[in-house]
């Protein structure tokens, strides 16, 4: 194998931004092996300074992003606008009103269909939105605090519909917890607990929001009746509920 | 040659058809200068757009050019040494070399020589297929193909449009505008004038970067297509006017000769706005002048209003612009308002004369992601009102770099510290406003900047 030095006399025009592309490079002969290993082992993570603008790039240009990897591109973004580079702060602002464009156009798109359709599924990917949005603007503050509000008010619109207590109640609680909303909250918990009391998302979202309360006993006492881990296949509650309920947090 | 001066306006997608900065600058410096004719070459996006601005009597031809015009019936092969100047520009830009774009267009016998029917030379396919399998072999050349179409379409275009006789080509930015200043000045022999507001190719370059139709390689091919277009244009121009000192270092690092670059600062019409007869309303008053779209922010401006009015309760703002260019994101602007419940102290006052309200506002902000030299600063300070700007374009030089009143985009919080500063230092303030205003009156004057176009373009006369 020749030596890395060839990635820098190399006379390619084709420069491979991913492993993929250098890995297809590679098999149909264009490219050196050298390519790939930079690539695959040469991980620069995307928050660190100096960023990689170029990976950055790429990640934005994806036109089926996903809720993580704008989130994590909002937070380089939140930090790359106060840049005294003029030119990374610019690219910055306006990727933030990029991506913020580009879930508002999601919610819209989903909101046209709402006249026409009078199920669930739709309403709760409007939330969903909706919540995604909050995420991003979690380092604006107001912003933040606007789309969850958007996705509570959306809820109470639609409670008439939105009655599932795992996908809709516990989703409900979660938006309330986090506007620190949580007498209401509460009292939704309760209500909802009354209907469904061996509801695992339900339970655990009372468990939760008792620890935002710093109720510990309440805590304890929702976990423990959620009784053991769910049968078959795990699921998300069993690692948080063992460690209340097997003693490790009072370790 | 006629004894008035005759310049020829190119421009891309603006004056007369879109209003706006650009359109308006277009606007004044033609009916400023009643002395010189004017021809325009306005490139478009689609024919027979509707005109958003009366012409001056001063503007005595119109030529319009659709950039995506398909061109009827079969394209005749070019000559040999077109063919050859391709070859060889191609061959320069791959090496990094400054390419010889003016010896390209001197090759020409005809007009619109370049265009599709390079494809019928077997070296100008062969270089189109070779470029693909060197800079994108693991790509469908399909793909490729129709990205190279799609770019070189216009290019074709700008460099085949038949300009009309003037003493002056004045191009209002680079790209396929400036592509038609180039031909204009081959063809005609006479000199090329360069204004920039923005840059061009980083505008593209930003909207490039922030799309997601443009995918992988062609990104970049856009991007380094943007730079090399400004970069031939910036070698080639005889004289380049940029608005700043920043953006004529970036017009010289891109192989503008310096000895030919100028800063011509924008300017306003002091009387107008210093004639404004100040008179205070109780309450604390903040504005945003700008049309409501995304690139002014006015998000961030309604968090700012929000910050500020937990301290200040009867502070009122005002985003004062228009609301239909946009009418999504001012839905939206409505709804934070509503949702953050202060409706009662936010107005979204539509269009409207300024003037009325530069005559009891305290503070003029603006939350823009982007701007050049945004001129409602300037008219802020000719009327007696002081600014805060986030830190884009030339607006920390315009405000000193003084950091009580400038803040990065996005940053609400620090826009309503200073909005805060403004409010707690009454006294301090009637000094920096009367020294603002000072420096509008000096440094900002309207017709320093169009006597400076007009010594230019006689300057100009008779070069090229």
């Amino acid at each position: 194998m020749r030596d890395f030095r060839t990635l820098l006399h190399s006379k390619t025009g084709f420069i491979p931004k991913t492993e993929a592309q250098a890995l297809r490079g590679y098999s149909e002969g264009i490219l050196s092996p050298e390519y790939y290993i930079y690539l695959a082992v040469n991980i620069h993570p995307i928050l660190e300074e100096p960023w990689d603008v170029r990976e950055i790039d790429r990640l934005l240009a994806k036109s089926d992003l996903d809720a993580d990897t704008a989130a994590l591109l909002m937070t380089v973004f939140g930090r790359m606008v106060k840049s005294k580079d003029k030119e990374l702060a610019l690219f910055a602002a306006e990727s933030v009103n990029a991506l913020e464009r580009r879930f508002v156009e999601r919610v819209q798109a989903l909101r046209k269909k709402l006249d026409s359709d009078r199920s669930a599924p739709p309403r709760r990917a409007v939330i969903a939105e909706y919540r995604t949005l909050a995420r991003l603007f979690s380092s604006f503050p107001v912003l933040g605090s606007f789309y969850l509000d958007e996705a509570r008010r959306f809820f109470v619109d639609n409670r008439r519909i939105l009655v599932d207590p795992d996908l809709d109640i516990a989703v409900y609680l979660e938006i309330l917890m986090d506007r620190r909303e949580f007498e209401l909250a509460a009292k939704v918990s309760r209500a909802a607990l009354d209907r469904w009391p061996e509801n695992r998302r339900l339970r655990l979202a009372a468990a939760k929001l008792a620890f935002a309360r710093k109720r510990i006993r309440e805590v304890i006492g929702n976990l423990e009746r959620l009784g053991g881990p769910a049968a078959g296949s795990p699921d998300s509650f069993d690692e948080p509920q063992l460690f209340w309920t097997r003693g490790a947090c009072r370790e | 040659m006629s004894e008035r001066l005759r310049v020829c306006m190119i421009l891309e997608g603006s004056y007369p058809y879109i209003t706006g900065g650009v359109g308006a600058w277009v606007h004044d410096i033609i009916g400023g200068l009643p002395d010189v004719d004017f021809c325009i070459l306005s490139l478009s996006p689609k024919a027979d757009q509707p005109l958003r601005y009366a012409l001056p009597p001063n503007v005595v031809e119109h030529r319009d050019v659709v950039l995506s015009a398909p061109r009827a019936g079969r394209e005749r092969r070019p000559g040999k040494r077109v063919v050859k100047a391709v070859l060889e520009l191609h061959a320069m830009m791959f090496q990094d070399r400054a390419p010889d774009i003016m010896g390209l267009l001197a090759a020409r016998t005809r007009p619109r020589e370049l265009g599709n029917g390079l494809l019928e030379d077997g070296r100008a396919w062969s270089m189109l297929s070779g470029m693909n399998m060197r800079r994108n072999p693991a790509y469908a050349f399909s793909d490729y193909f129709w990205a190279w179409q799609s770019a070189h379409r216009m290019m074709f275009e700008a460099l085949g449009s038949d300009p009309p006789e003037a003493d002056i080509y004045h191009a209002i930015s680079t790209g396929f505008a400036g592509l038609a200043a180039l031909n204009a000045k081959a063809a005609k022999g006479k000199p090329l004038l360069l204004t920039e507001h923005g840059l061009y190719h980083k505008e593209r370059e930003m909207e490039i970067r922030k799309a997601d139709f443009v995918k992988g390689y062609q990104r970049d091919m856009w991007i380094n297509i943007y730079n090399s277009i400004s970069a031939m244009c910036y070698r080639n121009a005889d004289m380049i006017t940029a608005l700043f000192e920043e953006n004529r270092q970036k017009q010289l690092e891109l192989g503008a000769k310096p000895e030919r670059c100028l800063v011509i600062q924008n300017g306003i019409d002091v009387e107008r706005y210093s004639s404004v007869a100040r008179s205070p309303r109780p309450g604390f008053h903040v504005g945003l002048v700008g049309r409501i779209v995304p690139i002014k922010d006015v998000k961030t401006f309604i968090s700012v209003a929000k910050i500020v009015l937990e301290r200040i309760p009867d502070a009122t703002f005002y985003a004062i612009g228009p609301t239909d260019e946009d009418p999504d994101y001012h839905e939206e602007c409505v709804a934070l308002v509503d949702n953050l419940r202060i409706a009662d102290r936010f107005v979204f006052t539509g269009r409207q004369d300024v003037l009325e309200y530069y005559a009891f506002l305290d503070v003029m902000m603006l939350t823009s992601v982007r701007e050049a030299q945004p001129l409602v600063i300037l008219e802020g300070w000719a009327a007696g009102v002081p600014s805060i700007c986030t830190k884009v374009g030339n607006a920390p030089e315009m405000l000193d770099y003084d950091e009580r009143f400038l803040a990065p985009s996005k940053d609400p919080g620090k826009l309503a510290e200073a909005v805060l500063f403004v409010h707690d230092h009454p006294e301090e303030m009637i000094g920096i406003n009367e020294r603002n205003k000072r420096k509008t009156m000096t440094l900002y004057n309207k017709k320093d900047m169009k006597d400076r176009y007009r010594d230019l373009y006689r300057s100009m006369r008779g070069g090229g």
